[in-house]
């Protein structure tokens, strides 16, 4: 009978271990798919997402040290100086957390490039 | 053996084991919140870069709003005041955690950091470790009423609202007695921490021009040009200013930044400018205006109206307009803009050009889009470009 217990024991102990490991794994890559990335570089190109997410978000493009294509969302990314951030040929730094859609035109058709992250934060030159 | 009976008589059934399993797992959840495995260090080295752009140009050049973000606190037009109305702990962000950080730098017994982001001048909007210590510190100074009140006898690093009406009486004396007229709150943005800017992007021997450190100035003006793969070259840069000029006296602080200065020899005006090695031209370029010594820059005052649609006639009112002003927009500029006063600017909105549908429904009012959007606006002559952006809420 004790030997029954133990073994149900050290299986309910073992479950556990499971449980933290994962939770906390899954918690830890939760958090380090939201922490910004950063991105560098010129201006390149633009191009407003007239259908999806919207009115007042564009995607940019990228072309330096940390290149790529990004989206603007009105209300969460967040702009700071000089604030030239739909022009191009000004320089750009920022973050982004990775993960967008940007549709637009007539038909509503993904932008391309297509962006790989939203903006967080981004400040320019002029 | 598995009858509902037995299984809970015996707590060490398998099917309780099981129950025990889900429980806990969803327990488990519901109590690790994503915030407690992350740590002010996950952002470290976000910070180290963000610091150097946002820290320091949000906080010394504010923009002319009416209101900020909702979850901050107030804070007013020209910076040197806020009430702080929010508690703030480790890992917020926001102005208010900035003009804390400001605030706290005024005594040097709460200093942030001596150097680095945090310290005098080179404030950040992230609450990280650096302004929990000098929390802690400025309510070990303040005991007696922050923290004998909460029968607390340690700082806590928690910035509630014991704290923050100290703070707010603290401000409240330093602008009555002009402490707060300190140099590092008013003298423009530091940009000379490129080189761990330049380590966060990842060392490059790429050859590239970033962005200047100022954008006007008279001759002999010193002039720094940030960008990268400038130590290698050392000997054969040169500063080209538009096609006719070059300034080959070029003095290199590191990889990332160099400096010269601007030669009489230029005539004044705005100029292109990139780096050159001889044999090839930096990516990237700026540009520089070269004022008279005597010339105050475009300074704005109001706008009207403050909001509208593309094609809406916009008036901007303030000082030192020319009769050839540029309107640098979010979107895009606006050159030859008279002004007959020297105070008043007239321009129309002007559609984005690569979107012609979107604008067409707009200009038509056929667009069902209900929306506002931000629109900066600076002002450039040859007296120079205006400090502060003013904003027109676009309707789309």
């Amino acid at each position: 009978m004790q030997k029954k217990y133990l073994f149900r024991t050290f299986v309910i102990l073992i479950l556990l271990t499971f449980v933290f490991v994962g939770v906390f794994y899954h918690k830890q890559k939760e958090v380090q798919s939201q922490s910004p990335l950063v991105f560098g570089g010129k201006i390149t190109f633009w191009q407003e997402c007239s259908c999806t997410p919207g009115p007042g978000s564009f995607v940019i493009t990228i072309t330096g040290t940390n290149p790529g294509t990004f989206l603007f969302l009105p209300g969460r990314s967040i702009p700071f100086r000089e604030y030239q951030h739909a022009r191009i040929g000004v320089w750009a730094l920022g973050n982004y957390t990775p993960g967008a859609v940007c549709l637009t035109g007539k038909f509503c058709i993904p932008a391309t490039p297509p962006p790989i992250g939203t903006i967080h934060q981004i400040g320019t030159s002029f | 053996m598995f009858s509902k009976k037995n299984c809970f008589k015996n707590p060490f059934s398998l099917q309780i084991i099981f129950l025990y399993f889900i429980i806990i797992v969803f327990l488990i959840l519901l109590v690790v919140p994503s915030s407690s495995v992350a740590s002010p260090k996950d952002y470290s080295d976000q910070e180290r870069l963000l610091s150097f752009w946002f820290g320091l140009s949000s906080s010394e050049t504010p923009v002319i709003k009416k209101s900020v973000s909702e979850n901050q606190s107030t804070v007013s037009q020209n910076q040197n005041k806020v009430t702080f109305n929010r508690n703030l702990k480790l890992g917020d962000r926001g102005r208010d955690v900035l003009r804390l950080q400001e605030i706290l730098n005024q005594d040097h017994q709460t200093r942030v950091a001596s150097s680095g982001p945090g310290s005098p001048g080179n404030e950040t909007e992230f609450f990280g470790s650096l302004t929990h210590s000098a929390v802690v510190r400025f309510q070990e100074k303040y005991r007696s009423e922050v923290l004998v009140p909460a029968n607390l006898n340690r700082g806590t690093g928690f910035f509630g609202p014991l704290t923050r009406n100290k703070i707010n009486q603290t401000e409240k004396t330093q602008t009555v007695s002009g402490s707060l007229m300190n140099p590092n709150l008013i003298k423009p943005p530091k940009r000379d921490n490129f080189s761990s800017l330049d380590i966060d992007l990842g060392s490059s021997d790429d050859f590239m021009l970033a962005f200047p450190s100022k954008y006007f100035g008279p001759h002999f003006t010193s002039l720094e040009i940030i960008g990268s793969g400038f130590s290698n070259r050392v000997g054969n840069l040169k500063v080209l200013f538009g096609n006719d000029y070059s300034i080959d006296s070029v003095n290199v602080i590191n990889d990332g930044k160099i400096s010269v200065r601007i030669p009489s020899s230029i005539p004044r005006g705005e100029y292109q400018v990139r780096v050159s090695d001889g044999r090839e031209i930096a990516f990237g370029e700026s540009f520089f205006i070269i004022t008279r010594p005597s010339d105050q820059p475009p300074k704005i005052d109001s706008i009207s109206p403050s909001s509208g649609k593309y094609g809406k006639t916009v008036v901007v009112r303030g000082s030192n307009f020319t009769t050839d002003n540029t309107i640098m927009t979010t979107y895009n500029e606006i050159k030859g803009v008279v002004s007959d006063n020297g105070q008043t600017l007239e321009f129309k909105m002007t559609p984005l050009s690569n979107n012609p549908e979107v604008e067409a429904l707009v200009l038509t009012g056929k667009s069902n889009l209900e929306n506002t959007t931000d629109v900066y606006i600076y002002i450039k002559n040859e007296k120079g470009i205006s400090a502060e952006p003013i904003i027109f809420e676009l309707e789309i």
